[in-house]
């Protein structure tokens, strides 16, 4: 099947995210309180490693809305994971949702992985969208993260090729359809 | 309390030196698992991290494995356990005993509420764990066909020993020396 690596829907849009970004990510990561993180320096410093590809999620005018990135990319295993980090209010009525299927449509587009992974807390599992759940549980790590001041178990799913070919691959067709005419996201100018 | 033990009844772990690069290379060819990276991206890797690295040995020193304690999260209080056994020593019993080691240098040593281990079914029965030792790593997901090796894709099965089974049954399980056991 055909799938197109749309970077661009109704609502959102993804542009390509560089290590002069980071910052602002860490400013996010930082106001969500979800993530241990080290010094700014270091945050920056290490932005990038073993990440596949990094992207603003926008508003189609520009407006930051939040991070997503493709990372722990296995060639031998065909698997790679993603992350999406954006604040409840910017996420809200589905648009966290729509930001993760262009990512996995991104992530099956472009490369021959068999399955996408994600992991979230309990903090965050009510973000993930009616189109997701076709995503599969593979496993609870008990107290994997500390946060906020406890610990919390980290839910691992992984969402299958096929199935996304046969149940998802329709929706963000639907989602891109009625995008704007503007000209596709491009890498801000240096 | 934990003691630290460094040997069991027939193997000891040795914390590694920059010099142990190329053995501990070895061992992971010799383990037979994943993709390892080229000799000079792992040499110019080894020893950093902030990883706890050990060749184990039998008494007679001829090398078992190579085994790293990795990803410390000290606000998560937890690490990760790679054991990579040669296959020679599958099913010995050897590698049940560098485990053991393993977690509880690991329990000793820090602070932590577990220490995770994940592995394809084949590599955790190559370690020849006890049926109640086997007991003591919890599988907390079943990663399906995510590894690729020896030519198939495996499922993976990721473990963790929580520190309050490992002070209350795992150190009566293992082989370290009795008199440093209490």
């Amino acid at each position: 099947m055909r799938i197109f690596p749309h970077l661009q829907s109704r609502r959102i849009r993804l542009r390509p995210a560089g290590a002069r970004d980071s910052i602002k990510l860490y400013e996010l990561l930082l106001g969500l309180g979800l993530n241990t993180l080290p010094s700014p320096d270091d945050f920056v410093s290490a932005f990038g490693r073993g990440v596949t590809a990094s992207f603003l999620v926008e508003t189609p005018g520009g407006d930051f809305l939040g991070f997503c990135s493709l990372h722990g990319m296995s060639p031998a295993g065909h698997h790679v994971e993603g992350g999406i980090y954006m604040s409840p209010e910017n996420s809200a009525n589905g648009v966290g949702a729509e930001a993760s299927l262009l990512m996995i449509n991104y992530a099956f587009a472009m490369w021959n992985v068999r399955k996408v992974y994600f992991q979230t807390t309990e903090a965050s599992l009510s973000a993930i969208g009616g189109d997701l759940k076709v995503s599969h549980k593979e496993g609870i790590l008990s107290g994997h993260q500390y946060f906020s001041g406890q610990h919390w178990d980290v839910h691992v799913f992984a969402i299958y090729r096929e199935e996304w070919d046969q149940f998802c691959a329709h929706a963000v067709e639907r989602l891109v359809r009625d995008r704007p005419r503007a000209p596709a996201a491009r890498h801000a100018p240096a | 309390m934990l003691f630290p033990h460094l040997k069991s009844a027939t193997v000891r772990i040795t914390p590694v030196r920059t010099g142990d690069g190329p053995r501990a290379y070895d061992l992971l060819l010799h383990a037979g698992v994943g993709a390892p990276p080229t000799l000079d991206a792992f040499l110019a890797q080894f020893g950093r991290g902030g990883k706890a690295q050990f060749i184990a040995e039998t008494a007679d020193g001829d090398p078992v494995a190579f085994v790293s304690l990795r990803d410390r999260d000290t606000a998560a209080r937890r690490v990760h356990l790679d054991l990579h056994l040669d296959v020679a020593h599958a099913g010995t019993g050897a590698g049940a005993e560098i485990a053991m080691l393993g977690v509880n240098y690991a329990f000793a040593m820090w602070d932590l509420k577990k220490v995770c281990y994940e592995a394809t079914s084949a590599e955790f029965d190559a370690l020849g764990l006890t049926g109640e030792q086997a007991k003591l790593f919890c599988e907390e997901a079943l990663l399906r066909d995510h590894v690729y090796q020896q030519g198939r894709f495996w499922d993976l099965h990721v473990h963790s020993v929580d520190r309050d089974t490992w002070e209350r049954t795992g150190i009566t399980l293992s082989s370290f020396p009795e008199q440093e056991k209490r």
